[in-house]
């Protein structure tokens, strides 16, 4: 009869473990979790987003890079990237996507302003993946700047396919 | 030829592993079926081998009309470098992996002659799966001896026989070469360290299943499985500690550290292997712990397989991912197959021990170390929460989040400085804690002195409450080392039957190393929150301050080694401001290498280190066309060298504790003459 007994430590045990995971999960998730947009999501709804750290995406415009020494002030524009995967695959492609997003004239660009100098993989196309806050005169003043080029090396390969895997990426301050 | 060669050899391994599969399932009574099947494992991890030599053979010379040859190698690369592009590149790493796994079930496949007939069938199934599972991926969905072919419209792919309508496109002059930032020392000896210690968790998996399958989880198989477990945890000990040597080093931005998905997923199986190490120091006699310590084994092992498929899905935006790839479905079937297969034996397996005797008591030793197991698997739920938010975001609010750095530092800290807590008594492991005992005395006494002598330093040093809290823990655990050393081992008050955790026996050093290193882990950690950061142009005669320490920009030269790459190079002085004098105290030289091939601007950092701090200096930027044309950041890195150090010392203790294994079994036959004597 023993074995049909609740077990009562056991679950009290496991209830306070479970409550001591949440009490420390839920803050760190509220004050840890960014949302990640596109740049059309982000100024599509411009005051939600204004005062919180969000992580946006865009294709690097390559002639827009601008880097003050003396301020170190580091200066670019990002074009919108389509959030749908289905658009990116209809154009052709990521690679595709991010060429057509640069090219296009009537693609939103942000400003993003950051501080250092400018990332060894910060170049045109590249995708880069910015963490910051939208400022209210309208640029993104960015913390820390994630590339990947996913076209960095397709030039020099004998074969158009992008079925590999060297889209490294650095990370910057 | 060698396509030919190696291609047939890889195919005739899979129709081999195949055979060995049908037969284990057919005939696993039959012990000359079970030879045989044995046989056949080995024999196709042979064959492995001959395709992975053949492909380095490629490399090597350098045959860049194979593609997965042409995506790594290009003229001018060293030896080293050419046989370390092996893992520079996915088709090549993917073949190391798969060759990892055949060598696991070579030696399970030499284990397995020698264990009982029930259990036999099962270790090897259990090995020759995810090898025939990644063989299948090797052969079929990433082949190394694919090459390039040219259609008639001039489109091209890349394929192992030729397409219809293709020729064989002419070699190309040269390669792409590999990556530069993986051109790094640490990065010849970290990915395969790295994935020798995850590959090595296949081995305590296939026990663990096996001993599932069998119902026979002796103490032989369970003392397997930890020694497995260990090897494979050094091994991922050592991985994990070079790669954040080598981040640090190349990444330039003077972190160990990002909390980036992949890093955590490479955490993850650490965490999981070392709850199961400290579940298993309490004995496995008692039947709901060795399903538990099971269990865990097998989790760790979908956690590896889980690495690997996040790695190259594509769903995180990581420093280390490979991009998408053609892959990731298979590799989350393969996933989904572990998950499902290991959760699916683990609940209807049959492990109950020979012996199913002894129970558990509360002691205080039970309450450290099953309470350190406790806090390592929470440490894992956090890490699965961060890494599942990406993608459940997703799906439950069709809006995309992320979780940075913040969230991890956040809720791991408190968890961590539990750990740290329940380290500090280890080195009184081996002595009983029951009332009144000499230990419990000695444990009163050390805290108590601790407590005075952290408050003391508080009061010298400004010191916050985290790093009051580390040197209180750090303060007892030395303390209590002290004592252990001088007692040298008398007052064991009879407390364990198991002779190899006396205080004097080398498993119990290694014990005591490998939480040292994580208490020098910690101040690492602790220290490097305090890192100071300054960034400014300058020209040749200026300087910067960080700290106590002036940084002067000596002058820059600009030089081209080869036609690859042009390298500009900043002398920098480092001074301290001692207080009569200004002292120098060393020079170095960052740089910036531009890549001619890659066209890509590397910074490699000028570090000045001393064991109390580093100095880290980066180049970040040369335009001499402006009057302060260089541009540096500098980093003042406290204990940034207790980091490394620390990790080695923990890898290191584990290899210590490696060595009483001898030892271990003649004192268990002893025990066992003496009991069968009484």
């Amino acid at each position: 009869m023993r074995e049909r007994n609740i077990p009562w430590k056991m679950l009290v045990g496991m209830t306070v473990i479970l409550a001591a995971l949440l009490f420390l999960i839920i803050p760190s998730l509220q004050s840890g979790a960014q949302y990640y947009l596109m740049i059309d999501e982000l100024l599509s709804e411009r005051e939600r987003y204004q005062s919180e750290v969000v992580r946006i995406s865009g294709a690097v415009i390559g002639e827009s890079i601008e880097w003050d020494a003396e301020t170190d002030e580091l200066r670019f524009l990002l074009a919108n990237v389509p959030a749908d995967l289905d658009v990116i695959e209809a154009e052709g492609g990521f690679q595709a996507s991010l060429h057509l997003a640069v090219t296009d004239p009537e693609r939103t660009r942000l400003l993003v302003v950051a501080s250092g100098a400018p990332p060894e993989l910060l170049q045109d196309e590249a995708q880069a993946i910015v963490t910051g806050r939208l400022g209210e005169e309208g640029a993104f003043y960015a913390d820390d700047i994630l590339l990947k080029c996913p076209s960095r090396y397709q030039a020099e390969r004998p074969e158009e396919s992008a079925d590999d895997g060297d889209g490294w990426s650095g990370e910057v301050d | 030829m060698i396509t030919h060669t190696a291609l047939a050899g890889l195919m005739l391994a899979l129709v081999f592993l195949g055979y060995a599969i049908a037969a284990i399932l057919l005939r696993r009574g039959d012990q000359r079926w079970m030879e045989s099947a044995r046989r056949a494992v080995q024999a196709a991890s042979m064959l492995t081998s001959l395709a992975l030599a053949f492909f380095l053979y490629l490399l090597v010379h350098q045959r860049v009309e194979y593609a997965a040859v042409y995506r790594v190698i290009r003229s001018g690369m060293s030896l080293a470098a050419r046989v370390s592009a092996l893992w520079g590149g996915q088709t090549g790493s993917l073949l190391l992996w798969t060759w990892l796994l055949g060598m696991v079930a070579f030696v399970a496949a030499h284990k397995a002659k020698k264990s009982d007939p029930l259990y036999r069938p099962w270790l090897l199934l259990f090995t020759l799966l995810p090898f025939a599972s990644y063989l299948v991926l090797v052969i079929f969905f990433d082949n190394p001896f694919a090459r390039w072919w040219l259609f008639s419209d001039g489109g091209t792919t890349a394929a192992v026989f030729s397409p219809s309508g293709a020729v064989a496109l002419p070699r190309p002059d040269d390669g792409a070469g590999l990556n530069p930032l993986l051109r790094h020392p640490a990065m010849v000896i970290h990915p395969p360290l790295l994935y020798l210690g995850f590959i090595s968790f296949t081995l305590p998996f296939a026990e663990a299943m096996a001993a599932l399958m069998s119902g026979e989880a002796t103490r032989d198989v369970m003392n397997s499985i930890r020694r497995g477990t260990l090897v494979a945890w050094f091994f991922l000990t050592l991985g994990l500690t070079l790669g954040s040597r080598w981040a640090y080093d190349v990444l330039g931005w003077g972190g160990y550290w990002g909390w980036d998905p992949v890093e955590i997923a490479g955490l993850l199986p650490w965490l999981t292997s070392s709850a199961v190490l400290h579940l298993m120091m309490r004995g496995t006699r008692h039947k709901g712990r060795t399903r538990l310590v099971l269990g865990g084994t097998l989790l760790t092992f979908c956690l590896v397989i889980l690495g690997s498929f996040l790695t190259r899905s594509g769903l995180l935006t990581s420093v280390h991912a490979f991009a998408e790839s053609t892959l990731s479905p298979a590799l989350l079937a393969i996933f989904i197959a572990s998950v499902a297969g290991s959760f699916g034996i683990w609940l209807r397996g049959r492990a109950a021990p020979r012996q199913s005797r002894g129970q558990t008591i509360v002691s205080f030793w039970g309450v450290v170390l099953d309470g350190s197991a406790l806090v390592l698997i929470l440490l894992l739920i956090v890490c699965l929460v961060g890494l599942a938010v990406p993608v459940g975001s997703e799906w439950l609010m069709d809006q995309a989040m992320i979780v940075g750095p913040a969230y991890y530092r956040q809720a791991t800290g408190p968890l961590w400085l539990l750990l740290l807590a329940l380290v500090a008594p280890t080195p009184l492991y081996p002595h009983s804690m029951r009332r009144g005992s000499q230990s419990l005395r000695s444990l009163v006494v050390a805290t108590s002195l601790s407590v005075l002598v952290s408050a003391a330093v508080n009061g010298l040093l400004p010191l916050n409450l985290l790093e009051t809290a580390l040197l209180f823990m750090s303060v007892l655990y030395f303390l209590l080392l002290t004592e252990q050393i001088l007692r040298r081992g008398k007052d064991c008050s009879g407390r364990r039957s198991d002779r190899s955790l006396r205080p004097h026996t080398a498993r119990f050093a290694g014990i005591v190393l490998l939480h040292l290193g994580v208490f020098l882990f910690a101040w690492g950690v602790l220290g490097m929150e305090r890192q100071q950061t300054i960034q400014g142009a300058l020209a040749a005669g200026g300087h910067l301050e960080v700290g106590e320490y002036t940084v002067r920009l000596d002058e820059v030269v600009r030089n081209v080694p080869d036609e690859q790459r042009t390298l500009v190079v900043a002398t920098v002085s480092l001074y301290e401001q001692a207080p009569d004098a200004v002292v120098r105290l060393a020079r170095v030289f960052p740089a910036l290498e531009q890549d001619l091939v890659y066209d890509q601007v590397r910074a490699i950092p000028g570090v000045y280190s001393r064991i109390d701090k580093d100095l880290y200096v980066l180049f970040t930027g040369w335009n001499p066309e402006i009057d302060v044309p260089a541009s540096l950041r500098v980093m003042m890195n406290p204990l940034a060298n207790f980091l490394w150090i620390g990790g080695l010392a923990m890898a290191s203790g584990a290899l210590v504790m490696m060595i009483p294994d001898v030892f271990e079994r003649r004192s268990d036959q002893d025990e066992a003459s003496n009991e069968a004597g009484q």
